[in-house]
């Protein structure tokens, strides 16, 4: 009864009327939305720079394959040449330096 | 017959013929200025001496040391980049021409570091301290590259290390020729790079296991023809160190290759006779 007589009555000298605190409700509940969404919006963004980024910021480099398939399919440099019996005299001697 | 050029670069004479004997020399004078551990202000010298774990090396140098580390897996580690600091604790610290005959007793010997070298693209990683020679592919490299450069048959030779453009007679240590049809032929031994610390025997071809002068090699000089200069001079620095097995290791890759022992003998494998018998 106290409180119906109150609202019958209005606000009290120094208070806010039921407008101002419904105002002041809503602009707590836009800070909280639009914070909410700039920490939604910033972790997709690193999420995405991170996973995946739209341009590389290096040189492209070719996909490389690992080290140990490499060394097994890898062309050993040693292999032979072609000799046959000398015709002339040598211009050079082949010796250790 | 064409004219054959002589000048000396990374402490050897080199021989041309078929080319440019500037353009040729401006070839060696790149390598050496990078690779040379005797200059101050080269590359390998600057590596070498710095303290950092991870250094951004030169396209050139990063090529270079690719292939030396290639060359290592190919020989089972016989052909080692990192024996350096044994090179010097065998004495080996300045140029050849300037190396006292005898010397202080060898320093504290320094096996192969090669698990410890890591190379990506340009990027080198490696405990301070471990020092590279790249002497055993550099200067096949420069030849390879030189002979790429001829403006026309012939062939570069670098102290006796040769590549060619076109058919050459070549003569081999302790007498006889052979014509290298294709490819490359180089000589490895310890005829000469001699030298003496502490009253011993010291050369420049180390057990990459033990870091010290191979001593258990039958033969003195070992000739290979490979399919360039350099796979030549790899597999015989590879077939000397390897000792009896060098013959049948070299037949196993098709390379033909003619051993003279330490006696006089010599000894040609069995793709040498091949060669010179069905051509």
């Amino acid at each position: 009864m106290a409180a119906l007589a109150q609202a019958e009555r209005g606000p009290g000298p120094g208070q806010p009327s039921r407008i101002e605190q419904a105002r002041a409700r809503a602009r707590g509940a836009k800070l909280a939305v639009g914070a909410l969404a700039t920490l939604v919006f910033g972790v997709a963004f690193v999420g995405a720079k991170a996973h995946a980024p739209g341009h590389a910021k290096h040189h492209a480099r070719p996909l490389a394959a690992p080290v140990s398939f490499e060394q097994a399919v890898r062309q050993s440099a040693l292999s032979g040449g072609r000799i046959a019996p000398p015709v002339q005299p040598p211009p050079v001697v082949s010796s250790t330096s | 017959m064409t004219p054959v050029h002589r000048f000396r670069a990374m402490g050897c004479e080199v021989v041309l013929a078929g080319g440019d004997p500037a353009a040729v020399a401006a070839v060696f004078a790149r390598w050496e200025g990078v690779f040379s551990r005797f200059l101050p202000d080269s590359e390998l010298t600057h590596v070498n001496a710095s303290t950092a774990w991870t250094l951004h090396v030169s396209p050139l140098f990063a090529r270079a040391l690719r292939v030396a580390l290639d060359a290592a897996v190919d020989t089972d580690g016989l052909v080692d980049p990192t024996l350096g600091a044994a090179l010097e604790a065998c004495g080996y610290d300045r140029d050849f021409s300037l190396l006292p005959d005898d010397g202080p007793p060898a320093g504290e010997a320094v096996s192969s570091r090669l698990d410890e070298l890591r190379l990506d693209g340009r990027i080198l990683r490696r405990p301070p301290g471990l020092r590279l020679d790249l002497n055993g592919v550099v200067k096949a490299l420069a030849v390879d590259e030189a002979v790429g450069g001829l403006s026309s048959e012939g062939f570069v030779s670098a102290g006796g290390d040769l590549d060619t453009r076109g058919p050459v007679d070549v003569g081999l240590p302790g007498g006889g020729a052979v014509r290298v049809v294709c490819g490359g032929l180089a000589t490895s031994g310890v005829v000469s790079r001699r030298w003496r610390r502490g009253g011993e025997e010291q050369h420049h071809l180390l057990d990459p296991r033990t870091g010290r002068p191979c001593r258990d090699s039958p033969w003195e000089q070992v000739t290979v023809s490979g399919a360039s200069c350099l796979a030549a001079d790899v597999a015989a620095k590879a077939a000397f160190l390897l000792g009896e097995d060098g013959p049948a290791w070299l037949d196993e890759r098709g390379m033909a290759a003619r051993f003279v022992a330490c006696g006089g003998g010599v000894v040609l494998n069995r793709a040498w006779q091949r060669e010179i018998v069905c051509t």
